[in-house]
């Protein structure tokens, strides 16, 4: 077995436990077996020593469980790992009801005005180089069809025109991008704000 | 050894072992091992005790190409020791009228 193989069996016994704590428990692991690796130890030893994904799992929820009960004051129960297991089931149903009534009344109204303001922007974006291709069109019509005094003016009004069109495309390129980046970025922190 | 006086001995073992310095996950667990048995999943729930206690403070910092916690001791954690030691006294006092025959 690898360490990776190893890691993905714990992550698998640990399926109980929210997300967050999951990832401190594998980075823990991951320090752990690169610190033993320096010490100059072979993957096989370490993970010996580690012992088995299931068997580690089974302590850290276990001790999960037991500081549950004792941050509830429930010490007359003896905790076990079904408790915790009870009280996990009990936190994932929370976490969907606040997620379903958040998403309702706040969470999809709040993305649409998020993916409005998005499309607004790519809007602007795709009438910008739009107005980059009409102004060169114009400038060359112009360029072709004026006569005397009326050339320059028409090549002065295209190459305002593109600067214009060009400011808006590539602003709108921009505003769109870091917009839709921002929203996302937004929408992750709410919901795990929410959903913690 | 009990098991709930065992995790209690582990957590003052851990405060010690930073006592004078910080240190990470894999040296607590070296600088211990030789007095009490300790492993990986036993210290995790430690580490996560004390800082929710406020005992440790962490700070992550690169190392090797790869993240390192470091766990430094914080006044609670110092105060954690000198309650031990307290009671190690007076468990000491409670020994030696044992071991002694019960006074006479």
């Amino acid at each position: 077995m690898t360490y990776k193989e190893w890691e993905s069996c714990l992550v698998e016994e640990l399926k109980g436990l929210p997300t967050a704590e999951c990832l401190k428990i594998t980075d823990y692991y991951k320090e752990m077996y690169g610190d033993r690796l320096d010490a100059g130890m072979s993957e096989e030893a370490i993970l010996a020593e580690f012992g088995s994904p299931k068997s580690c799992a089974e302590k850290i929820l276990a001790e999960n469980a037991v500081e549950n009960a004792e941050s509830k004051g429930n010490k007359k129960n003896a905790p076990t790992v079904s408790n915790n297991d009870n009280s996990q089931v009990a936190n994932n149903m929370r976490r969907i009801v606040v997620g379903i009534l958040f998403s309702l009344f706040v969470g999809i109204p709040l993305a649409a005005v998020l993916v409005s303001i998005v499309v607004a922007l790519g809007a602007v974006c795709i009438s910008g180089t739009a107005g980059i291709v009409a102004s060169l069109a114009y400038l060359f019509i112009g360029a072709f069809t004026a006569t005397g005094a009326g050339i320059a003016a028409h090549i002065g009004l295209a190459i305002a025109a593109m600067g214009i069109c060009g400011f808006l495309g590539l602003g709108g390129y921009y505003a769109t991008k870091y917009c839709a980046i921002y929203s996302y970025k937004l929408m992750k922190t709410i919901y795990k704000g929410i959903l913690k | 050894m009990d098991a709930q006086l065992k995790k209690g001995l582990l957590e003052v073992c851990v405060l010690a072992a930073i006592r004078k310095e910080e240190s990470y996950g894999y040296k607590i667990i070296s600088d211990i091992a030789p007095y009490i048995e300790i492993s990986e999943s036993t210290l995790y729930p430690i580490l996560k005790r004390l800082e929710a206690s406020g005992a440790v403070t962490t700070r992550t910092e690169a190392y090797n190409g790869r993240l390192r916690k470091y766990f430094r001791i914080t006044e609670v954690g110092k105060a954690k020791i000198q309650d031990f030691v307290d009671t190690m006294y007076e468990f000491k006092k409670i020994s030696d009228f044992i071991t002694q025959g019960g006074g006479v």
